[in-house]
């Protein structure tokens, strides 16, 4: 369909509008009829485009509205909750953190570096538009597994030359990635503080590539995207309209084509330079009398931005196209309303004072121009060439705005995931040793002590290893205030000229999700706040990017309203309401969707910057303190996933108990704050024996560690057979659990203070030695230098990456 | 004394360099925009990382050109202080205030992390609270940083004892050998003779890759930098 070829003030009768033009606007047929049963009459061109586009998924949210509404959103914390730019709490001593998180996985699909970098633009705009000074960014990355086909996998894929193929692809989506994110943050100025990449089949074709932008701001300087006083006028500023990104929030709300370069043209481009001009011009302009209003132009583009502004102030927006900056010749206005040229912005200011903002801008070489003026009438009106060519009520494309209750359906797999028998994995697991030659000649084997082996294969496993070789693509220092280590549970950014210091964490562990959604998104919650309690961060809010595959697919729906149920639960018990986010649906290729991936990115607060927690040991002959639940499933941990493969699901995840999180959060928050403890480390992915390691890498410091203390019913075995109780005990991930440093000779104030909080702790070993040593029961399971642990970990994604 | 952060669209290390002379030493410093022409009453001017003009075409080119230069080139030929911090690096050596070039890292890719350094050669009025020999840690950040100068100017830059910052491994050991392919691990870039840092004949120009005003602080992970511009201060 060529648009030049339509008359754009032509009101288009229903036989006039074909299929063709609805799948091209991204309308159903119903959808279509209800629109212009709404509007009463015929629509434009232009107006079904603007229907399209907002009310697309990724514009007004109509198969996840209904249930988002359940989410806790409220608390003494939040000073702007959802429905802005970006959400903002108070951190106190006059600080407020403005902060959000999005989904670009589907340009980053199709086009890796653009896409990954737009997404950085994106998100920094919506920060800066509340008139936060953008101080760190954070990546929640997924991929299909990259490493090499071991001789078990040759054995078990069916098309050996296409899974070649996808993990090759990969590794270009990877590297295309994680270099346009440094190129786009390390451009501007932004440091990428942390994140996650995480490798699983679910992913292969639908990469997950998050990002996440945190803001400082004056409580009395918040700037919001609103428009008000007839006769305003509405400023455009930045780069010029073109036609790039055309629809691409209807491209964000179908399954990918098979053949993802199809899509291309859907892809924006981003010039990290151009942002930074306009992230400081607008900063300066926020702190102007006369700024009535601040709006980044991203999905949907000047359509989506006038018309939230003017439905934030009950109020409407004329404009006239023929003003818009333009950088294509005869660009439609139907094009003109659905481009998404990177780094545009709207702002409405007083009339009158315009000439100040537009010689502000001048200062930063940036264009201002007035292209609109606010009305009363709440309608969007859009003029160009001298005529009305679209006139909509904004309450249509707002908040009336579709809102659908999708069937539910409890998926088939869900009903087939057998109880995970610890029995089953130790099979399995003694299989593995036996048939799967563990890269032999990179790395060392020790095949006396099966969990010691165990160990190793978990320290080499993509989601577990070392992300050195990404982050240090990454600068993740600059603007000076990011507090070292670099790669603790949280990044902790400390606000210049104050005490505190912000703590920020993302997480998201998607094969528990997808073993069980509704427990899989508390799981995440939880593991969230264990990462920000473990650095000495009280946790404050949330911000949500809900990733799933195809909602009209009701076994897809019911994953993300099990989701929904489980994070509610989870947010209320630790009072972390959610300020905003991003719902990314049709994460799917051919029916083969992600697996839930409800990333949540979590901030929290620390009394003293420089009181900052490390992960890292202190010092030899310290105690080692395990604190916390004493649930030791196997189901959904790492290692069951590993052993196990794809046999048998790997069991149903065990419920956290929420208010022992709680009861561990102000204990552990009290003791680190009266100086007690000496570092501290969250138990998550892997389990004890990895969290351990972890303390011990880069310090020189090994440990000696009896791991059967907080386990029950532990009967005293002996000989050389691997048991249940011992890989539970140092591969568990399920409980809240932490491993805690603590001098001798305060280690006994420590156990009496948690027992008298309720709190299950155990003394469990200490720090000191050249080898990862843990007994269980007096019985030696595992001793590895530490040295050979630590090259494993370090270099295993290297080298997956590099040298495949 | 008077400190004059250089400000170009696409600098972003400047907030930092400001910080760092005026909330940490507490001195004087003052933004300096672009296109201003007027350096008179600065003293010490710093030329910040970033990418300035969005180092479009290549690192520190099109810099060159911007109207504040031809004052800073000014500045420098008075005897003044002038220092280059990674991007502000490559402006001097595309200015010519500096020998040599820096191109893309070895790796072709961005990195970031503290290295090691070893202060080598006096008579740089920024290095005086240094001692021979010392090995310092400082932050690096850059995709070009990668020092190139042909074989002369090599010779000249190590017989004139003007190679400032060597990087080395935490020993101190930073060898070198023009027939040897292989680049010491403890070299992030590809750098010839392990060159972080050079200063020019009269010792009133610095240029270096490392970030000293990244480490001015033990919250954010050491102080060696501090010394760069204490020295600066008091010389």
């Amino acid at each position: 369909m060529n648009q030049r070829a339509f008359d754009e003030t032509l009101h288009l009768s229903p036989d006039a509008v074909s299929d063709e033009m609805l799948a091209r606007v991204g309308l159903a047929r119903d959808e279509y009829d209800r629109a212009r049963e709404m509007m009463g009459r015929d629509l434009t061109i232009v107006e079904l485009g603007i229907f399209g586009a907002m009310w697309s998924e990724h514009c007004c949210y109509k198969s996840s509205r209904l249930h988002l509404k359940k989410l806790p959103t409220k608390g003494a914390q939040v000073l702007q909750g959802p429905g802005e730019n970006a959400g903002i709490v108070d951190l106190g001593e006059g600080t407020a953190v403005a902060f959000k998180i999005e989904s670009h996985n589907h340009p980053s699909a199709v086009e890796p570096f653009q896409g990954a970098a737009t997404g950085i633009g994106g998100i920094i705009r919506d920060v800066f538009a509340m008139g936060a000074r953008p101080i760190a960014l954070m990546d929640p990355l997924r991929f299909g597994p990259i490493t090499p086909l071991t001789a078990h996998e040759e054995a078990e894929i069916d098309d050996l030359d296409d899974e070649v193929k996808t993990r090759a692809r990969t590794r270009y989506l990877v590297s295309g990635v994680v270099s346009g994110i440094a190129h786009y943050g390390n451009c501007i100025g932004v440091p990428t503080v942390g994140g996650e990449i995480m490798f699983d089949d679910s992913y292969s074709t639908n990469p997950i590539v998050n990002v996440l932008c945190l803001g400082t701001v004056n409580p009395d300087e918040i700037v919001r995207g609103i428009a008000r006083g007839s006769g305003n006028p509405v400023l455009y500023v930045g780069a010029k309209t073109g036609r790039d990104g055309i629809q691409g929030a209807t491209f964000a709300s179908v399954n990918l084509a098979e053949d993802a370069s199809i899509d291309r043209p859907a892809v924006q481009v981003g010039d990290p330079f151009y942002e930074k001009l306009l992230l400081e011009a607008c900063l300066e302009i926020a702190k102007m009398d006369g700024l009535i209003g601040m709006q980044d132009m991203g999905a949907a583009g000047l359509t989506s931005s006038t018309c939230e502004m003017a439905a934030r102030g009950g109020v409407g927006i004329e404009m006239d196209l023929d003003k818009v900056p333009q950088r294509a010749d005869d660009l439609t206005a139907y094009e003109m309303m659905l481009s998404e040229s990177q780094e545009r912005m709207v702002l409405t200011v007083e009339r009158g004072r315009e000439s100040e903002f537009i010689e502000a801008f001048k200062k930063w070489d940036l264009d201002a121009v007035e292209v609109g003026v606010v009305i009363d009438d709440p309608v969007m009106r859009i003029k160009h060439k001298g005529v009305v060519v679209a006139e909509i009520p904004n309450n249509l494309i707002t908040e009336d705005a579709p809102e659908y209750d999708r069937p539910t359906k409890v998926p088939e797999y869900i009903s087939a995931i057998a109880e995970l028998h610890p029995e089953d994995v130790v099979r399995a697991a003694t299989r593995v040793l036996e048939e799967r030659p563990f890269h032999a000649d990179t790395f060392p084997s020790q095949p006396n002590q099966p969990c010691a082996d165990l160990l190793l294969r978990l320290l080499a496993h993509p989601n577990i290893s070392s992300k050195r070789i990404v982050f240090e693509q990454y600068d993740h220092m600059v603007r000076t205030g990011t507090i070292p280590p670099y790669d603790g549970d949280a990044a902790v950014v400390r606000i210049k000229g104050k005490k505190h210091a912000l703590a920020i964490s993302t997480d998201c562990p998607s094969k528990v999700c997808y073993l069980d959604p509704e427990v899989g998104a508390m799981w995440a919650v939880c593991e969230a706040a264990r990462n920000l309690i473990a650095v000495g961060a009280r946790p404050l809010a949330i911000t949500n990017c809900l990733n799933f595959g195809n909602p009209e697919d009701p076994e897809v729906m019911w994953q993300f309203v099990k989701s929904i149920d489980g994070m509610s639960k989870a947010l209320g018990a630790l009072d972390t309401p959610v300020t905003g986010g991003n719902v990314s649906f049709y994460n799917e290729t051919m029916r083969f969707a992600v697996n839930p991936t409800p990333v949540i990115g979590m901030v929290g607060v620390l009394p003293d910057a420089e009181k900052r927690v490390s992960q890292s040991f202190r010092a030899s002959g310290n105690r080692i303190f395990i604190v916390g639940d004493t649930d030791y499933s196997l189901a959904g941990s790492t290692l069951a996933c590993y052993v196990l493969q794809h046999e048998a699901g790997c069991g149903h995840p065990s419920r956290p108990d929420l208010e022992m999180l709680v009861l561990c959060r102000d204990f552990l928050l009290k003791t680190m704050a009266d100086g007690m403890i000496e570092s501290c480390h969250d138990i998550g992915d892997g389990g004890l024996a990895v969290t351990a390691a972890e303390m011990s890498f880069g310090t020189g410091f090994g440990c000696e560690m009896e791991v059967s203390g907080m386990m029950e019913n532990v009967e005293s075995v002996s000989g050389t057979e691997l048991r249940a109780e011992h890989l539970m005990s140092v591969f568990s991930e399920a409980g809240n659990r932490w491993l805690v440093e603590i001098a001798p000779e305060n280690a006994e104030k420590f156990a009496s203070q948690a027992r008298k909080a309720g709190i299950e702790v155990c003394d469990a070993g200490k720090v000191g030695g050249d080898m990862l040593g843990f007994t269980f029961n007096g019985r030696e399971l595992c001793s590895i230098p530490l040295d050979a642990a630590e090259k494993v970990w370090r270099n295993a994604l290297e080298t997956y990456l590099e040298n495949a | 004394m008077k400190f004059g952060v250089v400000v170009f669209p696409g600098s972003n290390c400047d907030h930092d360099a400001y910080y760092a002379v005026r909330r940490v030493i507490g001195e004087d410093a003052r933004f300096v925009w672009h296109t201003e022409r007027d350096l008179e009453s600065y003293d010490v001017i710093i030329l910040p990382g970033g990418f300035s003009y969005g180092d479009y075409l290549r690192a520190g080119a099109i810099a060159r050109f911007s109207p504040i230069l031809e004052s800073v080139i000014a500045h420098a030929k008075k005897g003044k202080p002038v220092i280059g911090i990674c991007n502000g690096f490559q402006v001097l050596c595309e200015c010519g205030l500096l020998p040599g070039a820096l191109i893309r890292n070895r790796s072709l890719k961005f990195s970031c992390k503290w290295v090691n350094l070893r202060y080598e050669a006096t008579g740089s009025i920024f290095t005086e609270r240094y001692y021979v020999n010392e090995i310092v840690s400082m932050p690096i950040a850059h995709g070009e940083g990668n020092y190139f100068a042909d074989n002369e100017t090599l010779a000249m830059l190590e017989d004139t004892g003007r190679i400032v910052w060597r990087y080395c491994a935490p020993d101190g050991t930073s060898e070198w050998s023009s027939s040897d392919a292989e680049i010491p691990a403890y070299n992030p870039n590809g750098s010839l003779n392990n060159i972080a840092g050079i200063r020019n004949e009269f010792g009133n120009v610095l240029g270096m890759m490392p970030h000293p005003e990244r480490a001015c602080e033990s919250v954010t992970g050491g102080m060696d930098g501090l010394r760069i511009f204490e020295s600066v201060i008091n010389g």
